[in-house]
């Protein structure tokens, strides 16, 4: 019985209450109904226009910049590695017969009595040729080309004019170990 | 109040469902609605006060 006249009487206030606020909003509302429906849907509609909007230029800001960028850095990657494989050249050369290794020689070099191979006079000029095997007089592959001398290390200025080389970041002194190695295009530029 | 809090959410609710479905602005509304409370209460007054004046009329004649 208690709970029956609980339940009436929720139902009762809920009813009073739900007509009094729609007869305070009825009352004091500043537009129609259909407006403020429109207005709603018009926030929604533009908001997710903006939205797609601002996603669509941010998409295509990244996509230039990401293409500018990416142009640029190869760019500069290969100018930085031409230069970095120059100076380390020098390097090389420079260290060579100071560390006391030959140029050109690898450990898999055979030879008598020496790890390195057939060891050559150091004022010794070495040609284009291949380095022959002392047993057999055959050539013997070095791999990388040939023996550099000691005046080709310490001197790099002093190698003849016409094997500097004028490319797209400068002057180029090619060593004569990886010669081969290096790729030139028809201007004379170094290929990455 | 428990009924309270019940009764606030449905004064709630009846006041956002009023707000979405109006028919018409709140001034339009207090005016119609004050225009036909006028013209029920004249109309009322009158149909009361010219039963009595017709039947002084009907009186005075006879």
């Amino acid at each position: 019985m208690a709970k029956q006249r609980h339940n009436v009487a929720f139902v009762v206030g809920s009813v009073l209450g739900g007509a009094i606020g729609a007869a305070v909003a009825l009352w004091k509302t500043p537009i129609t109904g259909q407006d403020l429906r429109g207005k709603i849907s018009g926030l929604g509609g533009s908001a997710q226009t903006s939205v797609s909007q601002v996603a669509a230029s941010a998409a295509a800001s990244v996509k230039s910049t990401s293409s500018s960028v990416g142009g640029g850095s190869r760019d500069a990657s290969c100018k930085i590695t031409h230069k970095t494989n120059v100076v380390l050249g020098y390097v090389e050369r420079a260290m060579a017969p100071i560390v006391g290794v030959k140029l050109g020689h690898t450990a898999n070099h055979g030879g008598s009595g020496t790890a390195g191979g057939t060891t050559t006079p150091a004022d010794s000029t070495v040609t284009g040729s291949a380095p022959m095997n002392s047993t057999s007089g055959e050539p013997r592959s070095s791999g990388l080309g040939h023996a550099a001398s000691t005046s080709e290390l310490l001197t790099p200025a002093q190698i003849a004019e016409t094997e500097v080389e004028t490319t797209a970041v400068g002057n180029y002194t090619p060593f004569p170990a990886y010669r081969n190695q290096v790729t030139r295009s028809t201007s004379g530029s170094i290929d990455c | 109040m428990g009924k309270l809090a019940a009764k606030t959410k449905f004064f709630v609710y009846g006041l956002l469902i009023g707000l979405l479905f109006a028919p018409r602005k709140g001034d339009e509304t207090r005016k119609e609605l004050l225009s036909w409370i006028s013209g029920t209460v004249q109309e009322t007054v009158h149909n009361v006060t010219g039963g009595a004046q017709g039947s002084a009329d009907n009186a005075s004649r006879s």
